[in-house]
């Protein structure tokens, strides 16, 4: 069933293969609204020039529209509140060394 | 609507590789080199064999680097895409055919007529750069420190080739008397005015964005891109109208500069998230240790007037600082370039590779181990005028090369274990 834990369970299959972690677990994820079939995607990430942006932008959307139920996923990035350690899990700030 | 495009606005992976893969043969030949230079160590800085393996280092290996990677990295530090990609292939060839003329006929005596040759080359080739480069200005919507760094260092990238274009007419012609003054722009413009603001430029996005600092103060930064600007054009007055005064107001400033940016670097390593120290943190840390080291031990030349400290100087700056920081940045750009360009399209499909597997991580350590343990030894044979040490810390330093040569090839070919590309 389409809900907003599945959402997040999909988008935790999105891993920065810089970090290592999931973009769920590094706290990139701000918001998830599920709509009917349609799921929206507020999140940040760890640096604004971030090479990868463009990527992880799409492979959330791609991991989101991979859900049985959803015909439409969009997901914006936004910069405020900037993201800081303290909205990473309690394993990526041990893993970090924060 | 620039700022979500980094990766599609990056040129080709291949464009990229030509200058890296060019620039790690440069680093090995020099690396190669460098124990048969080491009856040089007590000579004149100026001779045309040290400008030979200066220049080899320096134009093949540092600025074939900085180049490369200043295609990948304008994209994402400026947003915006670079003017030409077949501009950065013709200058590529040019810049590669100009260093090898060049720095042969600097090194062999008999060959020096070919020198104005491969300077030609060079010249025309960084021409090419500063104009790709002024160009994709044009499209530029935020001038921030970083943009405002880059552009500077290439306009002192223009002067400091124009004036070493200059210098390779008069070694053949001899029409300008004056060479100490024309080397000491050459060497301020290029040295300081363009390698050291690039990597002040990109190093502010760079070490936040590996190290995931935040929340600290760009003051310093600032102040240092105006301290250097100053210092250099003080500098630059001073050689042109031979005020002596006025050029040590320029060094100090220009040394003032490098200070703050070393501040700044401490401040942003204070602030990251990711603590550990990796190999890439080694490196940093080495790096700016250096060129602390470094504006030391130029002063202590000035003051001392011993040609071996402005030895010491220019082997810390080269085969530490740089060394350092570039090979410290192979490591994180070049498994970033190869997976962007090999697994990413993977994604979702199948299990990926992590970057940090992309590199052989106790081999990266054990090689910053070795170069710093062959530079400090190098240091040891300058300031003791010990040609044996020298050249023992020579080979040593080689091994080292030879790891991160090791290293660039593991990535660039890297195949995944089996277990790492099962589908998920």
């Amino acid at each position: 069933m389409l809900n907003e834990h599945s959402v997040i369970e999909a988008i935790k299959t999105v891993i920065d293969p810089e970090v290592g972690f999931d973009i769920y677990s590094l706290g990139l994820i701000y918001g998830v609204a599920v709509e009917d079939s349609h799921v929206s995607v507020t999140m940040t990430l760890s640096t604004r020039g971030c090479p990868l942006h463009e990527l992880i932008q799409t492979w959330t959307r791609e991991a989101v529209e991979r859900l049985d139920g959803v015909e439409s996923c969009e997901v914006t990035i936004v910069w405020e509140p900037a993201w800081n350690i303290t909205m990473a899990s309690e394993e990526v700030k041990k893993a970090l060394g924060a | 609507m620039a700022r979500n495009l980094a990766t599609q606005m990056a040129p080709p992976f291949v464009l990229v590789a030509h200058y890296f893969i060019a620039a790690a043969i440069f680093y090995a030949v020099s690396a190669f080199l460098l124990p048969f230079y080491a009856n040089e160590i007590d000579g004149y800085f100026l001779s045309s064999s040290m400008a030979s393996l200066i220049h080899l280092y320096l134009l093949g290996f540092v600025m074939m680097t900085i180049f490369g990677a200043m295609y990948q990295l304008i994209p994402v530090v400026l947003e915006i895409p670079v003017f030409s990609k077949d501009f950065a292939y013709v200058q590529f060839y040019l810049f590669l055919g100009g260093i090898i003329l060049f720095c042969f006929g600097l090194g062999v005596d008999k060959y020096m007529a070919v020198v104005p040759y491969g300077a030609m080359m060079i010249y025309l080739s960084m021409l090419i750069f500063v104009a790709n480069i002024f160009l994709t200005y044009k499209n530029l919507e935020r001038f921030d420190i970083v943009a405002k760094y880059i552009f500077a260092s290439n306009v002192f990238l223009f002067i400091g080739s124009s004036v070493g274009f200059f210098m390779a007419l008069n070694l053949l012609y001899g029409f300008y008397p004056d060479l100490m003054s024309l080397a000491k722009i050459h060497i301020a413009t290029t040295i300081f005015g363009y390698v050291i603001m690039s990597i002040m430029g990109v190093a502010m996005v760079l070490l936040p964005m590996f190290s995931l600092s935040h929340g600290y103060s760009q003051q310093k930064i600032k102040w240092a891109f105006y301290a250097i600007i100053t210092g250099l054009s003080v500098l630059l007055v001073a050689e042109l109208f031979h005020v002596s005064e006025l050029f040590y107001t320029g060094v100090a400033l220009s040394a003032f500069a490098m200070l703050l940016a070393i501040l700044q670097m401490f401040d942003i390593f204070r602030a990251r998230i990711r603590r550990q120290n990796d190999f890439w943190a080694k490196n940093m840390i080495a790096s700016f240790f250096t060129l602390l080291t470094c504006i030391v031990v130029f002063f202590v030349g000035i003051f001392s007037s011993e040609q071996k400290y402005f030895i010491l100087f220019g082997f810390l700056f080269f085969f530490g600082f740089l060394l350092f920081f570039i090979v410290g940045h192979i490591y994180k750009i070049l498994p970033f370039l190869v997976w962007y360009q090999r697994f990413s399209p993977l994604v979702g499909k199948m299990k990926v590779p992590m970057l940090n597997q992309m590199i052989k991580e106790k081999q990266a350590d054990v090689q910053f181990f070795i170069t710093f343990v062959g530079m400090a030894l190098g240091c040891v044979g300058i300031i003791f005028t010990s040609y044996l040490t020298f050249a023992i810390a020579s080979v040593i330093m080689g091994i080292g090369t030879l790891l991160v040569i090791d290293n660039i090839y593991f990535t660039l070919t890297f195949k995944p274990k089996k277990e790492a590309t099962n589908a998920q």
